[in-house]
């Protein structure tokens, strides 16, 4: 194989590179043993995170003055035996010009750190990420949210998504009533455990840092948490039951 | 029956003008064709133009150089990936689904709002097209809409009514689908195995009933004096595959060859549309 | 606010709560230390009383016996009008056009454009003939993808529908096209000296079955004027208005004749004659956004305060409920009200409408140096 250096900016279906060189990442995928782009966008190659010296050599196999190092994405946990760079294409030019200094070592959240660009592709939701939803109805097994915001990325579409009564909170789960933890219009942050059935995922707010986040007085005015369990109106004073998310330390 | 819920109109139908040199013409005046044999006419491909869906595109074929034939225009709107309908069954898969509609005033005849059965058969050809190049199970329980309208069709305005005229349009109108489907498509961030690209070529008899057949590539009907087949290809260059042939005419089945012919010149002309698509996406992401 | 609210990147806000967002967004600039020069003020960067530029290019289809491209902002519209024959045995009860009419379009055709004097009793003719027989269809298409919320495959959107009247109302309450231009004349006497220049040299060839020596109208253009939104950014009204207006000045329909041997009506390939369309209304939107949100539990009586927002985008129009379109035309040198519309709420009075009309009045310049 001739070693050259990938491309910056990649259109579907353009070659990138040999499967023996690269890990396919997201935007790519494999075929006959190459790897190919499949999406329009900007080329990012990223070294595994573990042994620096191997990442130093293979910076030295492959000279090109078109790679940048502007991410990390890891690799997935049972590592292959050969550590192999990791290749990716997404449709923001990310960090832009001074892209060498801003790395984001990704957790596993969808595409972090692109927030500046103007379009961004759409993202699922997938199992584990934390999103931040509106709830649209209550019943007493469940609330109908609909998921707005997943990880960092603002979605385009609205994925309906579902708190059932046993994913509201850890403990006392069986007294736990969905009316005394969120009411439509509520924003919560909750956390994907399935892809659930064919129009809902399964969120839960049973973490303490999950729950409502943002709610509305039946006044009319915006409230504040004041305990695990209750919003308070700062005009009329009343107090509102809510499964209430623990404040993060920004 | 009447579209309540659109303004219709006098009761009484009405008539499109007629004019009044329609009779003194020939049936079909005939200017020879102005490029080579093996030569596409120039495109224009635009991504972005509706900013307000996920990825959008505009595909514009330049006139022919005789005034009155009007060149093809087409904007593309990708809105997707969606949630699905609630009533939708569970799909491990992007569900595709495309739209294509002549504007009103798009052809000779003014089109109505409703969908008529040759634009539901664009449709189905356009998705059979696409779903060879998606890479469908990214995109579990998801739904994308791809809406393509026809703002001016490829029809010469100054020829005056021809039989089967129509058919023949429906190809390039396909082609051209297909190629500013795929842009949109890439705009919107979907992942996608190659760029498809649409080009049609076509069997044409240019010097009477009796004279030798020739194959050409993106052909325009008034162009030529008679049509006997034409072939619209979706293609990915980079897989050198075909995701949909859609074959219309009469052909012997006994000469492969020509059959053949017609397939790779209509690849020729994916090809050629491709150029431009490549070129297109390339000045996207710059 | 002195909340310990949750800290959000801007567009996360913008999605989770668009309403407290543009209030922030509004307030913000209110509070800021810089009277020289106001501040970007909403959440697409412009000021309250900022509309989007205008562009208008006419004459894009070929098809089309009109057309035209607005857009406004990421507003986009494309309007064609496409002319048809309705020949009156097709019209149900059908008044023949008496000779008082004919006598004044003689007038007027000798003219041309001269809109003299009898011009206001012409025009108010028209109108029933208009009217009556339904000759200016307009019809608006948003489900072309032009917004995620419009998709094809669908009937029209409730939206759709009451744009489509909107237009068709306002076409004929401004009388921007007269009927004698839509008129097909039948015309055995020959005698006119300004109509054989028109009508070409075919017209001696005499009536076969007898008394018909007067002139008669034998049929009438029907102007189909469809629009079709590209792409949708709010304020849909403003932009199909003007592309109506626009592709109607740029409407020339063939010259047309009755010919008697084929019975039937013929049009000139080559002659085309300019349609000619009074005055330039011009549509102005504002949005009235509200402070308090008017959720479920809406308060009735509204105290708080508001903005009113010209040239209202998407984001803006799902959050006020009141809007008010007013449709000016200053092309005689004074302004001229054609039309006001107001919907929903209750904090558009007297006053603001009354100052609503310089506003409008500003628009209208900036129309029509579009328009030109």
């Amino acid at each position: 194989m001739t070693t050259t250096a990938p491309p910056t900016l990649a259109i579907p279906g353009q070659l990138l590179g040999p499967a023996s060189r690269y890990q396919p990442g997201p935007g790519t995928h494999l075929h006959d043993a190459n790897l190919y782009a499949s999406l329009l966008g900007h080329v990012h190659v990223a070294q595994p995170q573990q042994s620096q010296q191997q990442q130093q050599q293979q910076q030295r196999r492959a000279p090109g003055p078109a790679k940048r190092l502007t991410k990390i994405t890891p690799a997935p946990a049972p590592t292959p035996p050969a550590e192999l760079p990791t290749i990716s294409v997404s449709v923001a030019a990310a960090g832009g010009g001074a892209g060498a200094g801003a790395v984001v070592v990704g957790d596993g959240g969808p595409v972090a750190g692109e927030r500046k660009q103007k379009k961004k592709r759409e993202v699922l939701p997938e199992v584990g990420n934390v999103v931040l939803c509106r709830v649209v109805r209550i019943t007493p097994r469940q609330a109908v949210v609909a998921i707005l915001v997943c990880g960092d990325s603002v979605l385009e579409a609205e994925w309906q998504g579902l708190i059932r009564v046993q994913d509201v909170r850890a403990t006392e789960k069986d007294r736990v009533r969905i009316y005394e933890s969120f009411r439509p219009g509520d924003v919560v942050r909750a956390e994907v455990i399935s892809l659930g059935d064919q129009a809902n995922y399964y969120l839960s707010t049973t973490r303490n840092e999950l729950g409502v986040v943002l709610a509305v007085s039946e006044a009319g005015n915006t409230m504040q948490p004041v305990s695990w369990k209750e919003f308070r109106d700062p005009e009329t004073g009343a107090m509102e039951l809510r499964k209430v998310a623990q404040p993060q330390p920004q | 029956m009447a579209d309540r819920r659109r303004i219709n109109g006098p009761a009484g139908a009405t008539i499109p003008p007629v004019f009044d040199d329609a009779s003194t013409r020939g049936p079909k005046s005939i200017k020879s064709r102005s490029r080579p044999a093996n030569a596409t006419r120039k495109m224009y491909l635009k991504t972005g133009v509706t900013p307000s869906a996920s990825g959008s595109a505009y595909l514009e074929i330049e006139t022919s150089a005789t005034p009155g034939v009007s060149g093809l225009k087409l904007s593309c709107s990708v809105h997707g990936p969606r949630s699905l309908p609630r009533s939708a069954p569970f799909s491990p898969h992007i569900v595709l689904s495309t739209h294509v509609k002549y504007a009103p005033f798009a052809t000779k005849q003014r089109r109505g709002y409703l969908r008529d059965p040759s634009e539901r058969d664009l449709g189905i050809h356009l998705e059979a097209a696409l779903r060879g190049a998606i890479i469908a199970d990214r995109w579990p329980k998801s739904g994308v809409d791809i809406i393509i309208s026809i703002v001016e069709g490829d029809q010469d305005r100054e020829t005056s009514q021809l039989q089967g005229d129509e058919v023949w349009d429906m190809m390039n109108a396909l082609g051209g689908c297909i190629t500013v489907a795929a842009a949109a498509l890439a705009d919107a961030g979907i992942d996608c195995v190659d760029t498809v690209a649409g080009g049609v070529a076509a069997l044409v008899q240019d010097a009477g009933e009796d004279s030798i057949p020739t194959v050409v590539v993106d052909p325009i009907p008034s162009e030529h004096e008679k049509i006997l087949a034409a072939c619209c290809i979706a293609y990915l260059p980079t897989r050198d595959e075909v995701t949909n042939l859609w074959f219309r005419g009469d052909l012997p089945a006994s000469d492969i060859d020509l059959y053949t012919n017609l397939v790779e010149k209509g690849i020729q002309a994916s090809k050629n549309a491709n150029r431009v698509l490549v070129g297109c996406l390339a000045e996207t992401i710059q | 606010m002195t909340a310990p609210t949750i800290k959000l990147p801007a567009p996360l806000f913008a999605r989770l709560s668009p309403h407290p967002f543009l209030l922030r967004n509004l307030t913000a600039t209110a509070a800021a230390a810089d009277p020289a020069r106001p501040p970007a003020a909403r959440t697409n960067g412009r000021g309250t009383n900022e509309t989007r530029p205008l562009h208008a290019k006419a004459s894009s289809l070929s098809h089309a016996h009109g057309s035209s491209l607005v857009r406004l902002g990421d507003t986009t519209v494309l309007c064609g009008v496409r002319a048809e024959l309705l020949p009156v045995e097709r019209i149900p009860l059908f008044r023949p056009v008496d000779r008082v009419g004919d006598g004044e379009r003689g007038g007027g055709d000798g003219g041309d454009g001269g809109d003299g004097a009898g011009e206001g009793g012409r025009a108010l003719l028209g109108r029933g003939e208009l009217r009556d027989y339904d000759l200016l269809v307009p019809n608006i298409e948003l489900a072309t993808g032009s917004a995620p919320q419009f998709l094809p495959g669908v009937p029209p959107t409730a939206l759709a529908q009451t744009l489509s009247t909107r237009v068709y109302s306002l076409l004929h309450s401004t009388g921007l096209v007269g009927v004698e231009d839509l008129r097909v004349w039948s015309k055995p006497g020959s005698g006119e000296g300004g109509d054989t220049e028109m009508e070409g040299a075919g017209e001696a060839q005499e009536v076969q079955e007898g008394v018909e020596e007067e002139d008669r109208v034998v049929a009438y253009w029907v102007l189909y004027i469809d629009l079709l939104f590209v792409s949708f950014d709010g304020n849909p009204f403003d932009a199909a208005w003007a592309a109506v207006v626009a592709a109607l000045r740029n409407t020339s329909l063939p010259v047309a004749r009755w010919d008697p041997e084929r019975e039937m009506v013929v049009c000139s390939r080559t002659e085309k004659r300019q349609l000619n369309v009074r005055g330039l209304p011009v549509a102005c939107t504002a949005a009235v956004f509200e402070e308090k949100e008017l959720g479920e539990v809406g308060t009735g009586v509204v105290e708080g305060r508001h903005w009113l927002l010209l040239d209202p985008d998407r984001l803006e129009e799902t959050l006020c409920r009141e809007a008010i379109t007013m449709v000016v035309d200053c092309s005689d040198g004074e302004t001229r009200i054609k039309s006001i519309e107001k919907q929903g709420g209750t904090t558009i009075g007297r006053e603001l409408i009354r100052g609503f009309a310089v506003i409008a009045e500003k628009r209208w310049k900036e129309v029509q140096g579009a328009m030109k």
